[in-house]
């Protein structure tokens, strides 16, 4: 068989893939339930900052992003405002920027005009994107004080973002019940 | 046999994604992967400078993970390859152990890192300019208070060749970092790589500061060739970001490469580091189209970036950018390797309507002197949907006083990332009386998320070829003239 029958044959063979896997095998390790990876990276002053260390004081919500992403930079806004509204909630919002060494002195300048209030995070050699297995950002993980990822969502769009907010509000509400039941 | 390595390799994305068996081998084993598959067919005529008609390209990387331990591989496919008409080849590219101990970790077989901002060593993959500089060996790294440090001892992979080649020489690098008061951070890096033929050592040393209204960050490095390797190099880097007003901040940042091509030994394509370049990345293809190579055996430069917020909903960025030779004179523009000036206003206006408009100005050594204006409208509309259009015009006068004006239209329909539909038109023309048009180019994109990890881009019709760069690298994007796929799936 020649070269384009082979690929044909690929071809074919990725599309059944796709089309018969079921969702909840295809869905895997950062699937929504599972375990959020462990990680440290520095923030813009040089401090540590650690993803368990975070979920001591609540859920915590990663926005993967980068300068050059336009998109990314149309979602900080509302980023900046689930921190402003939840943070004394006890949600953690880390803003985790992929930019290469290259652009590591403009992120900083970007976010102070901007007066974006979240923690940032720096992953230059784009170690997390590796940990956490995605390609395209911007990527939000919201993860559950247990360590376990209640909800991911990929790209930006104005729905999307109100689709955020109700997730971060669902958490706090689930997180809550059980206690206002315990009182009752 | 093609076929037969195709098959095999279908059979076991297949396998892996059919049977759940294999994804829960134990309660406490999670399994990860992802793969990229790229399908080109390529009629355009320019192809016969080496670039293959039928192109098929695919990366699958899997990861078991039990509590602290996580052990992967990556498979690897070129039926042939981008830039190759005859070479196919297949096989175990990576493969690796990490063993994560709290305060540190360590990892065995392949693995990336860096140390400081990649002067000296930066082990990196862009897969859309295809670099992939991976290491094969062990690496360690740790914390201790204030004191962290990474050690390793690898072998350079040399690029995608490597699955004919072997990996022969070892680098060994340690770097060790310290957080010292008042906001002051210092470290140090040592490498060493040697066989009969040649010695080479490099060391660094960094000093950073951060304040309140401002941050500075410099690095100095030296490598020692010596024996074997020629002259020895210098590479300095710093950076000063200030942000003086609530709404203005800038970045000045400087560079000085000289002799400073830290490549594996016996290889010229290759480099063990990846220092910043300070050339401006800039997201409008035309602009991008003459991209500034960096030259780490000579170049020096600088790269001032202002950021301002003047008004409500606008952003202002101007950049000025310039590189000579380590011999030139930068306010003079003697020894000139490439000068930029970039503004741009990103205005939102009412309701979900953001417009920019954006002049850069770009000169390259040869002299070719570029202008291009952009125009960016997008509009979001309730809930997921946006449209939106860009204008981009450039005149190129090249070194002898020709000129040719280039004019691009793109337009996007957008669904977040569940569908993007765009199509783009471009014309070129000389700007002499009765010259023909020298092309015009028309193509479709389609972006459809299939399911939620799951991803197809198909691509039609006639595109430019060109440059793609990211800190420097650049990647020679063949002209396009039929279909392109990409499948990307993770699970």
């Amino acid at each position: 068989m020649n070269r384009p029958a082979s690929m044909i044959v690929v071809a074919l063979a990725g599309l059944i893939a796709l089309v018969a896997a079921p969702s909840e095998i295809l869905a895997g390790r950062l699937a929504i339930g599972g375990d959020a990876p462990d990680f440290t990276l520095k923030n813009l002053a040089g401090e540590k900052v650690t993803l368990s260390e975070a979920l001591e004081n609540g859920p915590v919500l990663l926005d993967f992003w980068a300068l050059w992403c336009k998109p990314c930079l149309k979602a900080l806004p509302s980023t900046s405002a689930l921190h402003d509204e939840f943070s004394e909630k006890g949600l953690t919002v880390l803003a985790i920027n992929t930019d290469s060494p290259r652009s590591a002195a403009k992120v900083k300048p970007y976010i102070k005009t901007k007066h974006y209030s979240m923690e940032v995070l720096l992953d230059p050699n784009q170690k997390l994107q590796r940990l956490y297995r995605f390609n395209s950002i911007p990527q939000v993980y919201l993860i559950a004080q247990d360590g376990s990822i209640a909800y991911s969502q990929l790209g930006y769009s104005p729905a999307l973002e109100e689709r955020l907010e109700s997730e971060v509000v669902k958490l706090f509400t689930t997180k809550s019940a059980p206690e206002e039941e315990t009182h009752n | 046999m093609p076929l037969a390595r195709w098959s095999s390799a279908a059979l076991f994305v297949l396998a892996t994604l059919l049977h759940p068996a294999h994804m829960q081998a134990a309660d406490e084993v999670t399994v990860h992967g992802l793969n990229q598959a790229e399908f080109s067919l390529n009629d355009d005529p320019d192809l016969a400078r080496g670039f293959s008609r039928e192109r098929l390209e695919n990366w699958l990387d899997l990861d078991f993970r039990l509590d602290d331990v996580l052990v992967g591989f990556r498979y690897e496919a070129y039926q042939p390859p981008e830039r190759s008409a005859d070479e196919v080849t297949e096989g175990i590219t990576q493969r690796f152990a990490e063993f994560d101990f709290g305060r540190g970790g360590a990892r065995i077989g392949n693995f990336y890192g860096m140390f400081g901002r990649g002067l000296l060593w930066r082990s990196y993959e862009e897969r859309a300019i295809r670099i992939d500089g991976n290491m094969d060996g062990v690496y360690f790294w740790g914390g201790l208070g204030s004191i962290s440090a990474q050690v390793f001892s690898g072998r350079v992979n040399k690029g995608r060749e490597e699955l004919n080649r072997e990996r022969k020489d070892v680098l060994w690098g340690a770097d060790v970092e310290t957080e010292l008061p008042h906001g002051v951070v210092a470290g140090a890096s040592y490498l060493l790589q040697t066989d009969h033929t040649m010695h080479e050592e490099a060391v660094a040393g960094r000093l950073s500061y951060s304040h309140d209204y401002f941050d500075l960050y410099g690095e100095a490095a030296r490598i020692n060739r010596l024996h074997g390797g020629g002259r020895s190099g210098t590479g300095y880097y710093g950076a000063l970001s200030a942000y003086p007003f609530s709404f203005l901040s800038f970045t000045l940042e400087y560079k000085e490469y000289n002799h400073f091509r830290f490549s594996p030994i016996g290889e010229d394509k290759t480099e063990n580091n990846n220092p910043p370049a300070l050339s401006r990345e800039n997201s409008y293809t035309l602009i991008t189209r003459n991209p500034h190579q960096l030259d780490t055996g000579d170049e020096k430069g600088f790269q001032l970036e202002v950021i301002s917020t003047p008004i409500e909903g606008s952003t202002v960025t101007v950049n000025r950018t310039e590189t000579t030779k380590v011999t030139g004179d930068l306010l003079r523009h003697s020894g000139l390797k490439f000068q930029e000036w970039y503004g741009e206003w990103r205005q939102e206006v009412g309701e979900g309507w953001i417009i920019a408009v954006a002049y850069d100005y770009l000169e390259d050594k040869l002299p070719t002197k570029n202008h291009t204006p952009v125009l960016d409208i997008e509009c979001l509309l309730d809930g997921d949907w946006g449209v939106r259009g860009e204008y981009q015009f450039q005149q190129q006068e090249n070194e002898l006083g020709e000129i040719t004006r280039d004019h691009l239209v793109l337009l996007e329909i957008h669904a977040s990332y569940d569908l993007i539909v765009s199509a783009v038109a471009e014309h070129a023309q000389s700007v002499r009386p009765g010259d023909p048009p020298l092309d015009d180019y028309l193509y479709g994109q389609i972006d459809y998320r299939i399911s939620e990890n799951n991803f197809i881009t198909v691509t039609a019709g006639k595109r430019q070829g060109g440059f793609v760069c990211i800190g420097g690298v650049c990647r020679l994007v063949p002209p396009l003239e039929g279909a392109e796929v990409i499948l990307l799936t993770s699970f």
